[in-house]
């Protein structure tokens, strides 16, 4: 029951980045720990990047982290991505799961909904009334499928579920095996090599459960920071950009000059700092690279089919209201601060910020 | 680019092109040294080190250790320069190898103190000899670290070469060491090594080797990696050697630290982490298997947390995933077993099990303090010692500190009675000053903090270190003795003063002459003084001459020539200037009003203390006089101030409280501004004086709510000053005044700010319900 996902809105990661897991599969010799479709150093390959092979970098930031990552999922405890909203925690588990084992679609999202049969497996009822129970009626979780064929299950935001739905993960990753009493004595589904687990979790945000020290000790933890190089930031935003507007039919210009005031923005008001040192009040909005893109590509569209596709200071101005001033008060207070005092100082020497400023200044919010 | 191999040379000459410290240069090098066995080992240190050669070698000798140079006369240059060395500096591998192999030892450096070696640490003290830090930092380095996906040019170095383990061939190790230094050298403008010295000290180098060369026999010329393709060139045109004029000096050989080497630490050369380093040194000369030291090094540390930090400590699973971890990085970046990088990361993602946002967490804290290790460096017995050291050794001795096994002991000096406690204890506040951390003080009397005055016994711990022998190494810019470091720790100290815009402060400055007296340095205190007198003309603030004269009154005189006199000449002016200034206390600004009136009640303690120099009816005449007009506080705590010094009686001072409270003031907080201020000098005033407390009582009971909240911060402030059993008192009498019994004014359980919450709320609710016409349901609330 394949679903033909040509016209796919987004594709999964192993289907957008075909050939290049092709050109790595091709020439990989290393040895490949048991169930794993390339070797630890291809995988890293895959996502930092290796001109030789024509291979992009889809992970940009810490390749520290990467090496980590790769390492921890050799080995039999589960990897725990932590950090921030918006750090790519999510992009990085995918990323990870194409490259390991081919295959993406293996997900349970964490949610208040989540149930045991999630994480475990369900039933088909009109077929377990029929027949009772057996293999047919049973429906299998995607951390059962991925122990049944040796693959990578990803949990998103694992601390959003329930603690006794967290803790059923306990003994899937120490004992490696699933008991299904319904089918009789000693029926149970043994892990096989390849196995294994990727979390991300978000430690700080509303509404998430802690998890418990047993769980937490069956997985290794890194934390996903965000981008702190702007010349990285800058280039990781224009590859997504241009992902993202390969349907627009005309491509709207975005200057250096805008992409540069874009960057330092989110900089500026993630780090509480701006380039020059000075301090700058932080908004509790998520200023992530994420959020960048999402911006750069709502302000190209803006420009695009209500301006003359060229995107200005303004357009980001706009869209930037959208990101800081969500629902807390003092981040507009913040942002007005950081307008009054960066913004405008900068406008004096640059045009585009100097778009930025008439633009937010007609924001309701700020002026 | 040249291919050219820095490992052999024409002539029989051999240059071992190497990184200081570096533990696989010098394993490299001691395998080189055992197949070419040279007749001469040339190696790139200070010419004038040479004569420490021998103790540098000696079998007794145990690194990390350095050779500090000092300016023959504390006048000039007044700075050290050191050279550190660790048992895997390549350096020292070879300096040794030649005293076992009888081959002839020779340093080609510049002198140490040649003006080329200075510009490397302008600023700095101690300066350091060896800076390498052109081979972490450069286009070069950095382009490869991007390439190789490597974090720094410390992780690049580790996998390039400290990797390369036992089986190492040495010729193709200098060659690849020679190639790297030479691409670093050739992303290196001429401009800036002639700035650095750079070409002069290898012009000095190529000199004393041409020197070398008419000896004739294999030669080893050990340099850093950078200077190899400087020699080679040279070696095509031998150069003249330069005159060479060098101020003289005088250099010792010290007991050094790992802490004081590890990169981290400021040190500029070397790699991060010597104790790892050490370790894997010790595998190598060992002829163990460097892949063994992750689990051992793990081990190692777990033992360490158990004894230093058992809260840390960790679980031997989560340690066997580590060790795996490691070699399966190593394995992934394509090493051949695990280095520092590997098992910091490893064991992060093991033994850490949570997020890691900012700076450091606990435990890869301790493993950093683990990795750098407190290694401390040996000396055979009788070998000299910088001046200072030698000099503060033996006063201690003399003195009956004991000095002897490192522990800490206790001592109790009878200060008062005995002089020679007495002076052992103006020596330990002397090491005090300098910061030497040789002793430090358990109790005693201390007249900077008001801290036991009347205790008779000083009681301190002390213990001898080489830590001690560093630090005062670090302090001094050449100084021999105790005193003389003292003294420039003093001109430091004032200057430090200036900095912070107290060079006019008598106050701040009398703070150091305390702690000058109590070194009992022969004219220290004077000098001291001398600068609180000049001061004392251009200060303006006078809570900063109060506090020089309660300070000065508390110092022991006794012993010092003159400085009894000296002291009371100062006090006497300080006091005179003070009368002067109180005609114009009505002026201070509020930023200096708080100070104020705290140092008031000082200077009334002082008026009634024996003091010859502050006399309490001078005082009294001085305060006789004050314009109404003032800040509250001010105004209350003057009047309290003249009660205490007998220019107003206590019901007088009641009643100038209470006319205050009364409304000389529009706003309410600053009514109550006025019994804060009293209260602040005179805390007790209030206890013994009924009037007052009926005065207080009478302010508040005509207070409305919204006033009152406006007067709680400072009334809490008042009544803060008091002590429970005050507190008590004054509670006793406000129930009997309104007939109450003390248990109905016991407090509530509930927080104050709850309380202050909720009262605030029920009047706002008040407000809307008559707004709302509700009053009458007001009326039906008890």
């Amino acid at each position: 029951m394949v679903e033909s996902q040509t016209a796919a809105l987004r594709p999964p990661a192993e289907q957008t980045y075909a050939d290049e897991l092709e050109r790595l599969g091709a020439a990989d010799k290393g040895p490949r720990p048991g169930g794993w479709v390339l070797s630890p150093r291809s995988v890293r390959k895959f996502l930092i990047g290796d001109p030789g092979l024509k291979v992009s970098r889809k992970f940009y930031g810490d390749d520290g982290l990467v090496e980590r990552a790769i390492v921890d999922l050799m080995g039999e405890q589960g990897l725990m991505l932590v950090g921030e909203p918006g750090t790519a925690k999510s992009m990085l588990s995918e990323l990870l799961a194409a490259a390991i084992c081919g295959r993406t679609n293996l997900v349970v999202q964490g949610s208040a909904g989540t149930t045991e049969d999630h994480v475990r497996y369900g039933w088909n009822y009109a077929l377990l009334l029929a027949e009772g129970p057996s293999r047919r009626a049973l429906i299998p979780s995607p951390v059962l499928e991925a122990m049944q064929t040796g693959r990578i299950v990803r949990l998103e935001e694992i601390t959003r579920s329930p603690p006794e739905i967290q803790d059923t993960l306990i003994s899937i990753l120490s004992e490696k095996v699933i008991a299904i009493p319904e089918l009789g004595d000693d029926q149970a589904v043994y892990a096989r090599p390849g196995f294994n687990i990727i979390a991300t979790a978000n430690l700080k945000d509303r509404g998430v459960h802690e998890m418990s020290s047993a769980l937490k000790r069956r997985f290794n933890f890194e934390t996903v920071l965000p981008i702190d190089d702007p010349a990285l930031e800058r280039e990781l935003i224009t590859r997504q950009l241009e992902g993202r507007l390969q349907a627009a039919e005309v491509r709207p210009q975005m200057s250096d000059e805008v992409l540069d005031l874009l960057v330092s923005t989110f900089q500026d008001l993630r780090s509480g700092k701006t380039r020059e040192g000075a301090p700058v009040p932080r908004p509790d909005a998520v200023m992530s690279t994420a959020e960048a893109v999402n911006v750069a590509h709502a302000a190209s569209l803006d420009a695009l089919y209500f301006g003359d596709g060229k995107v200005n200071g303004g357009h980001i101005a706009r869209q930037l209201g959208g990101v800081v001033l969500k629902d807390n008060a003092d981040d507009v207070r913040k942002l007005k601060a950081y307008v009054d005092h960066v913004v405008k100082e900068r406008s004096r020497r640059s045009k585009a910020w100097g778009e930025m400023l008439t633009a937010l200044k007609a924001h309701k919010g700020v002026s | 680019m040249t291919t050219r191999s820095g490992a052999t040379g024409e002539d029989g000459v051999h240059f071992f092109p190497i990184r200081h410290h570096s533990p696989a240069c010098a394993y490299a090098l001691s395998r080189a040294l055992e197949d070419i066995q040279p007749a001469q080992v040339l190696v790139e240190a200070p010419v004038d080190f040479e004569p420490l050669l021998p103790l540098l070698t000696d079998q007794r000798t145990r690194a990390p250790v350095a050779i500090v140079s000092m300016a023959e006369k504390a006048a000039e240059q007044a700075y050290i320069a050191t050279y550190p060395f660790c048992r895997h500096s390549p350096e020292l591998v070879a300096l040794t190898w030649a005293r076992q192999a009888g081959a002839r030892a020779a340093l080609i450096d510049l002198p140490a103190r040649h003006e080329a070696m200075r510009s490397r640490f302008e600023g700095s003290t101690p300066g350091q000899l060896v800076v390498e830090d052109r081979l972490d930092h450069n286009g070069y380095v950095s382009e490869l670290c991007k390439r190789r996906g490597m974090a720094d040019g410390a992780a690049l170095w580790d996998a390039l070469f400290e990797s390369q383990g036992r089986d190492v061939d040495w010729r193709g190790f200098f060659a690849a060491v020679g190639l790297y230094c030479d691409h670093i050298r050739q992303v290196t403008s001429a401009e800036e090594m002639a700035q650095d010295g750079t070409l002069a000290r290898e012009a000095h180098m190529a000199g004393r080797l041409s020197e070398a060369m008419t000896a004739g026999g294999a030669i080893a010329v050990i340099t850093g990696g950078f200077h190899t393709p400087a020699l080679l060139e040279a070696l095509a045109k031998p150069p003249r050697s330069p005159a060479v004029k060098a101020p003289p000096q005088k250099a010792y050989l010290i007991r050094y630290a790992f802490r004081q080497m590890d990169q981290t630490s400021g040190y500029g050369a070397g790699l991060p982490h010597p104790g790892w380093y050490d370790r894997l040194w010790q595998a190598l000369s060992e002829g163990a298997d460097p892949a063994g030291l992750a689990l051992s090094v793990y081990g190692a540390f777990s033992d360490h947390l158990r004894r230093t930090a058992p809260g840390l400590a960790l679980a031997t699973p989560a340690l066997a995933q580590a060790a795996l971890g490691a070699a399966r990085l190593a394995m992934l970046r394509d090493l051949p077993f695990a280095g520092r990088r590997e098992m910091i990361d490893a064991l992060q993602s093991a033994a850490v099990k949570d997020a890691i946002e900012l700076g450091q967490t606990p435990l890869m804290t301790a493993f950093s303090e683990f990795l750098t290790g407190d290694v401390i460096g040996e000396l055979p017995p009788g070998a000299a010692q910088p001046p200072i050291i030698e000099a503060v050794r033996s006063q201690a001795r003399a003195l009956g500190f004991n000095l002897e096994g490192g522990e800490r002991r206790t001592r109790e000096l009878d200060i008062l009675r005995k002089p020679r406690h007495a002076e052992a204890s103006r020596f330990l506040f002397a090491l005090d000053l300098v910061e030497a951390g040789f002793a430090s003080r358990v109790s005693g009397p201390d007249p900077l903090n008001g801290w036991r005055e009347d205790a008779l016994l000083e009681t301190w711990t002390y213990g001898w270190s080489p830590l001690v022998e560093s630090r005062l190494i670090a302090r001094t810019g050449g100084e021999q003795t105790l005193a003389a470091l003292c003294r420039s720790e003093m001109v430091k100290r004032r200057g430090q003063l200036a900095e912070q815009g107290q060079a006019r402060s008598c106050g701040a400055l009398a703070g150091l002459f305390v702690s000058a007296a109590r070194t009992g340095i022969e004219g220290l205190a004077i000098e001291v003084l001398g600068w609180c007198a000049e001061a004392l003309v251009e200060d303006p603030d006078m809570s900063s001459v109060i506090r020089a004269l309660s300070l000065t009154a508390r110092v022991a005189t006794g012993d010092s020539e003159g400085l009894g006199e000296a002291c009371s000449d100062f006090r006497s002016r300080a006091f005179e200037r003070l009368l002067l200034m109180f005609p114009h206390i009505a002026r201070t600004p509020a930023d200096r009003l708080d100070p104020l009136i705290r140092s008031l009640a000082d200077l009334a303690a002082l008026a009634s203390s024996d003091d010859g120099e502050v006399r309490r009816e001078a005082l009294a005449a001085a305060i006789a006089d004050q314009p109404v007009a003032m800040p509250p506080a001010l105004y209350g705590a003057l009047a309290a101030f003249a009660g205490l010094v007998g220019a107003l009686s206590e019901e007088q001072v009641a009643a100038q409280i209470e006319t205050a409270m009364d409304g000389a003031y529009v706003e309410t907080g600053a009514r109550a501004a006025a019994l804060t201020g009293c209260l602040k000098v005179s805390p007790r005033l209030l206890v013994h004086s009924p009037r007052l407390l009926s005065a207080l009582d009478g302010f508040l009971g005509g207070l409305d709510g919204a006033e009152f909240m406006a007067v709680l911060p400072e009334l809490r402030l008042a009544l803060g000053q008091l002590s429970p059993s005050e507190v008590d008192n004054v509670a006793g009498w406000v129930a009997d005044h309104h007939g109450l019994s003390p248990q109905d004014l016991a407090a509530s359980d509930a927080a104050l700010e709850e309380v202050t919450a909720n009262l605030l709320l029920s009047e706002r609710l008040e407000r809307l319900w008559r707004q709302d016409g509700l009053d009458a349901c007001l009326a039906e609330i008890p």
